[in-house]
């Protein structure tokens, strides 16, 4: 029983396998880096074909830049930024508040701002892509990424809740359907909405009240997988937390709406933001459902390039990809930053992404 | 009865912290982002808008006159009688250079140039709005679809591709025309079941003025005999390329092809992914008809391919050109243009050119000919048809085809080249002797495609087994 | 608040409380019984039909139902290609677990709070990258022309330039790629969760490291690592774009059978019967799978049982 106090003086010291997995890691970390490197760097390339290199270059990111109007967009964003960055700090000069209250708040909320008004005055986002006809696809992409989230969120927001409220005869046959639709190969899922919306026709092959069918077509068939996972991280959220709360709200008068959005909803916030980020993130990426049931002028990015691959791939593509990133990452960051202030530990980030 | 701050003394402390305001910032931060993403992307109606309102004469820009019409009627009768005799090599013709100017309202530019034999119409109507292309991948010079279509035309451009006229026909079919494409670009023996299926819409042909600039060879064939719904775009054939320094034997017909897949280039040649070419090959190294229906030819087509030629193919490869380039292949079936592309990629990326050998299929190859359709629905019929008809431009239709490297069929083709691009690299591979058109066919949807598909199928699944 | 009230209240909160769940579920539930119940059903039914590309915009014939799509896709394509995904799958999966339990327990347990953080995010990152493009980037240092080519020949490990692209060598490095970063996340959740006395009560009596890690880290983290494998094994399954761009022949995956019955072939039935027999064999192989693991532990736990009792 001696053992008892030698293991953690032998952690603290040299720790081959603590080494041996660190070493790892590193290597894994380079593995899931690899590729990326490689499309930074051919985004570079002088050549036609982003996989053949060709000499350095910045022929496709000129394509990209040398456009004045996104110049000029730049420099407005940068400003408005500033602009009301400063206003903040002023505000929180004058007001004597704790240092960094607003302004942590003021530098995001004025790059969106920035980004709405630059947004609205010119369409430097659509000039921004012109090249080899990419920008509808980045449109789409966006457009059927955010609408299919949304329904994600409202459908799995309500489900999750509700399944984390019961354990009625029904809510087992519903998680059933939930795990069914989780474990269906997308491809059939793709193909049965294809044919399905066929069948259906009106608004899914019709532009109805200015809207476009496929793109209709796009946050339905987006929807179904997300709103799954939301469900379950919801559920998972609120499972470990008391239902009393909502009781005691009840106890005390509020009614189920009341109680839902005072209580319910606040608890479960930060796990619509995750499950929003993924769901968006998913749909961002997802091919199979869109290249199956998009119509003209809504095919997204991956099936534009799916169908370049089929030819050549121009670095082009490397391009918009590196600047596609750069958004998700923003967009990733600021929900971090959001879970983070919210007191949220990284287990639990972790958590609420993974459904798990 | 609405009491929240006894809900807050009943709450725990860290439940109230989550009850605070900063839940609900959590929220607008979160619909704030998606506020971002979509300004980010903004609304196609906005820049449809703008494109309408840029563009000058909106109203009966697309009209032709009457006078225009005449004019071009009787150059039409004129030409096709000269075209026929191709006697006119040199035919010093001053086309192009279409005297647009922005704001005309109607007929832009009708100027019919008759030099030597050959007169050429050079119409080019102006249009407005958008106009959806569903075609093939990297079949068009980026700024014929691009920023020439908008300067010249007036009109901007939407292109999705698709990879085989199944797609295509499936993605028409299944929105009952109302996919949202103008212009369509199927290969000729799929257009009959098209307009059956009423996916084509019929040409206005006084809006197509520039047509009497195809050689008539190219012009009533099949499947469209009064081109009512369909004009050609381009031609070409299928053949084989490969690295001389691995395949030591030279390959002069299909059966050589089949031996060399078996032999030198096993594990790294590559067949087009298409039934009927990768079917043909088997039909056209053994005599058999291309289009046959019979059974024991499937039979034997499917035996040989599926137990001898399977295991030795590397990928189904319909544009094998780019990974060529990549040293990924010895040697591939493949088109004309995309052989000759593969030179290009090749050198871009340091390879020896020379250690490579086209060839055109023999003893018997493929005919296909894509063309310009319009579909069913279309949005914009007006610029569909205006930009179609500025494609059968001359000066247009070389330079989208020192682009794509397969012959657009324009009447005396050669004088062109010569006059618009003289430097043209490998005509060869875009323009065939007689003797070899003659062993060119042309495929027909009979009742073996599904068994084709099939046969197809069976090679993939024993290939990758 | 008055006790009657208080007492009056739940009588009236249990209707409530049993209708209120299935009023927010019930969105979610017509949702879905309209997009995905009856999608998949009519793809059953047409399994049943005849190929018919008359009519449009559902080249089925409903008339002549039978079982002739399933005896056709029976054959051995079906399973030829089948065979080959699977083998793709179970493997990739697989090497999913090996690479990735190391990196989540190292983040779990060896590292300080502050740089979890920041190595989730590593991990985390690359996902957000489209999934495409980091396919597609694979061709760069795999193609016979590529990095990796060149360098093995500088060091001359190797004489002429070898292409690693278009086998299942390179669907395999990419799918396995592409999903390892779905496997670490469950894993570190569920290692994350084991209680660190529970670790250290097994070394305090006695366990060895190993010891610790077979019997108490592993059997806790069993959740995560079954929901690594759900989040990764069936999406592999149904993936074929990574086995398109990389795979040539050897990237002949059973999504890409369904799909180009369904657009090559226009064969909705066929394509329908392929489909529905694909689910149904990922089902199939998932709980023969899962009986395995359980008859495996139930014999593990049996064993370890008779140990203690014998101690006892």
């Amino acid at each position: 029983m001696t053992a008892t106090l030698r293991p953690r003086k032998v952690r603290k010291g040299f720790d081959p396998s603590k080494l041996a997995m660190a070493v790892w890691t590193a290597l894994v970390l380079i593995f899931l880096f690899t590729p990326i490197g490689f499309i930074v760097a051919h985004s570079f390339n002088k050549g036609n074909s982003l996989v053949i290199w060709n000499g350095l270059g910045t022929k496709w990111w000129g394509s990209l830049f040398d456009s004045s109007v996104t110049l000029r967009s730049l420099e407005k964003i940068v400003g408005i930024s500033l602009f009301i960055y400063l206003i903040g700090w002023i505000i929180e000069r004058a007001a004597h508040l704790r240092p960094r209250r607003i302004r942590s708040f003021a530098g995001p909320l004025g790059f969106i701002v920035a980004v709405i008004v630059v947004g609205l005055q010119t369409h430097w986002y659509f000039d921004l892509f012109v090249e080899l006809n990419i920008a509808p696809a980045m449109r789409n992409s966006f457009t059927a990424a955010i609408g299919g989230t949304i329904l994600a969120v409202i459908f799995g927001g309500l489900a999750g809740v509700g399944l984390a409220r019961t354990t009625a005869w029904w809510s087992k046959a519903f998680m059933f359907m939930i795990i069914l639709i989780l474990v269906t190969p997308e491809v059939m899922d793709a193909v049965a909405l294809n044919g399905w919306f066929v069948r259906l026709g009106g608004p899914f092959s019709h532009d109805t009240w200015r809207l476009n069918g496929g793109i209709l077509r796009l946050w339905v068939g987006y929807s179904l997988y997300t709103s799954a996972v939301v469900t379950l991280i919801v559920r998972a959220r609120l499972a470990g937390l008391d239902e009393s709360l909502e009781e005691a709200a009840a106890d005390l008068g509020a009614t189920p709406t009341r109680a839902f959005f005072q209580i319910t909803m606040p608890l479960i916030s930060s796990a619509l933001v995750a499950g929003g980020l993924l769901s968006f993130t998913l749909c961002l990426d997802n091919t199979i459902i869109a290249s199956a049931v998009s119509t003209a002028g809504s095919s997204t990015f991956p099936v534009y390039v799916v169908s370049s691959v089929k030819g050549t791939v121009r670095p082009f593509v490397a391009v918009a990809a590196v600047v596609l990133f750069a958004i998700t990452m923003a967009a990733l960051g600021f929900v971090y930053s959001v879970l983070k202030r919210s007191g949220e530990s990284t287990t639990q980030i972790a958590a609420t992404m993974t459904g798990t | 009865m609405s009491q929240p701050d006894e809900i807050k003394i009943l709450a725990h402390d860290s439940f109230r912290q989550s009850l605070s305001r900063r839940s609900f910032l959590q929220m607008g931060g979160a619909a704030a982002g998606m506020g971002l993403m979509l300004i980010g992307c903004g609304s196609s109606k906005s820049t449809t808008s703008v494109a309408t309102t840029g563009a000058p004469g909106t109203t009966g820009a697309t009209a032709t006159t009457a006078a225009g019409t005449t004019t071009t009627g009787t150059t039409a009768a004129g030409t096709s009688a000269a075209g026929t005799s191709a006697a006119g090599t040199a035919a010093a013709t001053t086309v192009g250079a279409a005297t647009t100017t922005a704001g005309t309202p109607v007929v832009s530019a009708v100027a019919t140039e008759a030099a030597g034999s050959v007169t050429y119409s050079t119409v080019v109507n102006k249009a407005t709005g958008t106009l959806a292309m569903y075609t093939w991948g990297a079949y068009n010079d980026p700024t014929i679809v691009g920023t020439l279509a908008e300067s010249t035309l007036g009109v901007k451009m939407k292109v999705d591709y698709y990879t085989s006229n199944e797609e295509l026909i499936a993605k028409l079919s299944a929105a009952k025309g109302t996919t949202g494409y103008d212009i369509v670009v199927p290969t000729g023996p799929y257009i009959p079941q098209m307009i059956e299926k009423g996916l084509l819409m019929k040409f206005d042909k006084s809006k197509l003025p520039n047509m009497t600039n195809v050689d008539p060879l190219y012009l009533g064939q099949a499947w469209d005999t009064t081109n009512d719904y369909s004009v050609c775009k381009d031609w070409g054939t299928t053949g084989w390329f490969y690295d001389k320094t691995v395949v030591k034997t030279e390959i002069k017909t299909w059966s050589d092809f089949i031996a060399a897949c078996q032999g030198d280039a096993s594990g790294k040649c590559t067949v087009l992914d298409t039934a009927a070419n990768l079917c043909g090959m088997y039909f056209w190294a053994n005599g058999i008809d291309w289009n046959t229906e019979k059974k024991e030819d499937l039979d034997a087509c499917e035996a040989f391919l599926v137990d001898k030629f399977a295991s030795h193919i590397k990928a189904f490869e319909s544009y094998p050109s780019t990974k060529l380039a990549e040293g990924a292949y010895s040697l591939s079936m493949m088109w004309n243009g995309d052989a000759r592309a593969a030179y290009q990629d090749i050198s871009d990326a340091g390879g020896k050119v020379d250690n490579w050998v086209w060839g055109v299929g023999s003893p018997d190859t493929e005919l296909w000919m894509d063309n310009y359709c319009i579909a069913a629905g279309s949005p914009n019929a007006d610029a569909a048809h205006a930009w179609i008809n500025w494609l059968l431009v001359p000066e247009i239709s070389v330079k989208d085809l020192a682009f794509h490297g397969y012959n657009s069929g324009m009447k005396n083709i050669g004088a062109l080249i010569k006059q618009y691009q003289p430097t043209l690299p490998h005509p060869e591979m875009i323009f065939f002797s007689d003797a070899q058109v003659k062993t060119m066919h042309t495929q027909k949807i009979t009742s073996a495609q599904d068994r084709l598909v099939d046969i197809q199928n069976k090679v993939k699944a024993k290939a990758g087994g | 608040m008055t006790a009657p009230a208080a007492m009056s209240t739940p009588p009236a909160a249990k209707p409530r409380r049993r209708w209120g769940p299935l009023i927010l579920s019930g969105p979610s539930m017509l949702w879905y019984a309209a997009f995905f119940v009856l999608p998949i059903l009519w793809i059953v039914l047409y399994s049943f039909g005849t190929k018919d590309t008359a009519r449009l915009p559902v080249p089925v014939d409903m008339n002549h139902l039978g079982l002739q799509n399933y005896r056709q896709a029976f054959g051995e394509t079906f399973f030829q290609v089948f065979r080959s995904t699977i083998k793709i799958s179970v493997l990739a999966t697989a090497l999913c677990v090996v690479i990735g339990l190391p990196v989540a327990y190292f983040i779990t347990f060896k590292v300080k709070e502050r740089w979890r953080g920041i190595l989730l995010a590593l991990v985390i990152v690359p996902s957000f990258t489209s999934y495409l493009i980091r396919t597609l980037a694979w061709r760069i240092p795999l193609a016979g022309n590529g990095a990796l080519s060149k360098l093995l020949q500088r060091w001359d490990v190797i004489n002429g330039p070898i292409s690693l692209l278009d086998s299942r060598g390179a669907v395999q490095l990419a799918i396995v790629y592409n999903y390892v970063g779905f496997m670490i996340l469950p894993l570190y959740v569920a290692l994350d969760r084991i209680e660190g006395p529970l670790r250290e009560a097994s070394k305090d009596l006695g366990a060895g490291r190993l010891r610790t890690f077979s019997q108490v880290t592993f059997p806790l983290a069993s959740p995560g690592i079954v929901a690594g494998i759900l989040l990764t094994f069936i999406p592999m399954c149904g993936d074929f774009v990574t086995a398109t761009i990389l795979g040539g022949t050897k990237g002949n995956m059973i999504g890409a059978l369904v799909e180009s019955q369904f657009v090559a072939a226009q064969n909705w039935p066929s394509g329908s019967a392929m489909a529905v027999m694909m689910v149904g064999a990922v089902l199939v192989c998932l709980i023969v799978g899962g009986a395995v693991t359980k008859v495996v532990m139930t014999v593990l736990r049996a064993r370890r049982r008779v140990s203690l009792g014998s101690l006892a």
